[in-house]
């Protein structure tokens, strides 16, 4: 590729395998509602050069129910397959419902930098094209 | 084996019954009564197809059997079927072909007298096992009134027509018109989690929004219990500029109810209330059996 590095591709299994980890170091603050994370701000080298990000500011993601109970569960140790088992069992859902909100909303958390993946990536799928 | 009894789930969908492992969701739902395919698949990978046609009257249907089969696995592998019928009196020149050298495809064919039509079943098979002939034709069954899809099930009014499906997670939705009277089912999950964002009002009220170019409401919410459940209904009623549209009818109630041993919230538009309560008690009923 000639710009950046391609992604690799996984199978179905091997992204149900993967395990989330969180990335930030964030109290969740519950309610009756669901939950607020408070994630303090970090300046980066450039943009702390040219901002300057006042101290204790932080950006606050509001959470419903179910997505406190995911977030509390991901934990670097538990696979997307785990968590869609605990989802589907704690509120009654079917097996393909659960996974496909889990699966939006942990993408939606890897989007907003939230959490990583922990991937065991027997054989990269790129590599055999 | 990929499933024992108990962890069996219904399925009915337009007409056809089949009871499948838990893990089987559909992915795929196309066409209507007459001709339609259907697609269920676990979280890896398709497990299960379904395809089915009317047939013309006057067609011989051993040889559109035999020709559905020819199509799906080819000409020497039609030759290898066996006469398989599933119970039930509805099942005519049923033929099996089990795939001898797995990954490969179980196909079964049938014809069913009650509905006329062909039915094809595609069993996605990864090591052998006989789930397709054991587990699924035993429990495959057409002319069936009752609905059920993912986790909800429901008996709507005879003769009703499905006009439009929206399954979105936790949002689940089936529109049937019955001699010009539309039928809406509506299931919403989690209800916990759906009433804190809005109030069970508001949900009935979002719901009739949709027909507000027709209809308008003439009345607050009243609470309202049928079957134990608990929730409020609406009458709208139509608009005076649409006196000449009799297609529509001139009033249409509007339930919400939370059912809190399934944790579900339940809307359902029927234009009378005698209509909506057998309706209603028959919601999700198929899943608890």
């Amino acid at each position: 590729m000639l710009f950046g590095t391609k992604k690799p591709r996984l199978t179905p299994e091997e992204a149900l395998a993967a395990k989330p980890l969180r990335l930030v170091e964030a109290e969740m603050e519950t309610d009756s509602k669901g939950g607020k994370l408070r994630v303090p701000l970090k300046a980066r080298k450039f943009a702390g050069w040219m901002f300057n990000v006042p101290n204790g500011a932080a950006k606050t993601f509001e959470f419903d129910a179910i997505g406190v109970f995911v977030w509390e569960s991901i934990d670097g140790k538990t696979s997307v397959q785990q968590l869609i088992r605990k989802l589907s069992k704690k509120y009654g859902l079917s097996e393909r419902e659960a996974a496909v909100s889990t699966n939006q909303f942990l993408q939606m958390l890897g989007r907003k930098s939230l959490i990583g993946w922990n991937v065991d990536q027997r054989k990269s799928t790129t590599d055999e094209h | 084996m990929v499933s024992t009894l108990s962890q069996l789930r219904p399925l009915r969908w337009q007409g056809l019954s089949l009871d499948l492992p838990g893990t089987w969701d559909p992915v795929k739902l196309e066409g209507d009564a007459s001709q339609g395919l259907m697609l269920l698949a676990d979280l890896t990978r398709p497990k299960l197809g379904m395809r089915w046609k009317t047939l013309k009257s006057k067609t011989d249907v051993a040889k559109s059997v035999e020709s559905a089969m020819v199509d799906e696995v080819g000409r020497l592998a039609a030759n290898e079927t066996v006469d398989t019928t599933p119970p039930g009196d509805e099942w005519q020149a049923g033929k099996l072909y089990i795939e001898p050298d797995p990954p490969g495809r179980d196909v079964w064919v049938g014809y069913s007298r009650a509905t006329k039509r062909l039915v094809q079943v595609v069993y996605h098979v990864q090591g052998r096992d006989r789930v397709l002939p054991d587990q699924v034709l035993p429990t495959l069954a057409d002319e069936s009134a009752d609905w059920a899809i993912f986790d909800l099930s429901c008996t709507p009014l005879p003769g009703s027509v499905l006009e439009k499906h929206r399954l979105n997670v936790g949002d689940l939705a089936l529109e049937f018109h019955a001699d010009r009277k539309p039928l809406v089912i509506r299931q919403i999950a989690v209800a916990s989690v759906a009433l804190t964002r809005q109030p069970i009002e508001r949900w009935l009220a979002a719901q009739q929004l949709t027909r507000k170019k027709f209809y308008r409401p003439i009345e607050q919410p009243q609470p309202i219990e049928i079957g134990g459940l608990k929730g409020v209904s609406r009458r709208i009623v139509r608009r005076r500029r649409h006196f000449l549209m009799r297609s529509l009818q001139k009033t249409l109630i509007g339930v919400a109810l939370l059912d809190e041993s399934r944790d579900k919230l339940l809307i359902v538009e029927a234009p009378e209330m005698q209509d909506l309560e057998p309706i209603i008690r028959s919601i999700g009923r198929t899943h608890k059996d």
